[in-house]
């Protein structure tokens, strides 16, 4: 069963964890000397090209691949407004605040696909869910 | 599976910062040790970080503890006579220690770690509301 709604969110939740996942990374190193902070940027090249693209069928046997509305993360080192002497140029602040940022993102598409869910099983009880 | 890397990563910082914080606990605990079993006073120690591979890519870090270093700087030479360890002109030589420098250090390695704990806690959170989608 493909939902959309769903789709969108589980990409938001991906996305959500693996921005985590490399603010985990920065603040594990906040003490490595010459660690410069990395940041994870989402590759929405094709959808900016009008997101229509689909891959062409020349026999009605093919089966098109299923909709994944999930870029790939590209990591990459974050601009460094300041350096420390050792040459390490993660920001505790701006991470600690980024992790807040992303828990909260991530509750909250968590919520929407509870309620999706919610909504599906109303209707598959008839109204009575 | 990526919020379990992000667990991962997290307790690589707590035990990286923990091994720091012991570091610590040993200076300040010899600070005045002038006897070790290589000879002479006791060296200041420190933990040598390394940002290590924690996923195919290489782009998420990890973090280790290559080594643990002694510092190279030379001991502190006090007037003290009277001291059973005090070389032919009266001097002893005491360890290469700064309390000052280790009490810094210490709430630098425990806010580390306090960050690390945050880490590990909002990914549980993020976790727990991933759960509460089938409740």
């Amino acid at each position: 069963m493909s939902d959309l709604t769903v789709d969108l969110l589980r990409g938001t939740l991906d996305r959500a964890s693996t921005l985590s996942s490399v603010t985990a990374s920065n603040l594990a190193n906040v003490d490595t000397p010459g660690y410069r902070a990395q940041k994870a940027e989402f590759d929405e090249t094709l959808d900016a090209l009008g997101g229509d693209l689909e891959l062409s069928r020349t026999h009605s046997g093919h089966i098109l691949p299923p909709d994944d509305p999930r870029p790939q993360a590209i990591v990459s080192d974050a601009p460094a407004d300041r350096m420390r002497m050792d040459g390490n140029t993660v920001d505790i602040d701006r991470q600690m605040t980024e992790l807040a940022r992303l828990q909260g993102r991530y509750a909250a598409a968590a919520q929407l696909v509870r309620k999706r869910f919610a909504l599906i099983r109303l209707a598959l009880t008839d109204g009575k869910g | 599976m990526s919020l379990q890397r992000a667990f991962d990563i997290g307790s690589l910082g707590l035990s990286a910062q923990r091994t720091r914080m012991e570091t610590v606990a040993s200076n300040l605990a010899n600070a005045r040790t002038t006897r070790t079993a290589e000879g002479g006073p006791y060296k200041r120690i420190a933990p040598v970080f390394e940002a290590t591979s924690a996923d195919e890519s290489g782009s998420l870090r990890g973090v280790r503890v290559t080594e643990i270093a002694e510092d190279t700087s030379p001991p502190v030479l006090r007037f003290e006579p009277g001291h059973p360890d005090a070389d032919v002109e009266g001097f002893v030589a005491y360890p290469n220690v700064d309390p000052v420098k280790e009490m810094i250090d210490m709430l630098s390695a425990t806010r580390s770690y306090e960050a690390n704990v945050t880490v590990i806690k909002s990914v549980r959170g993020m976790l727990q509301s991933a759960l509460q989608i089938v409740g």
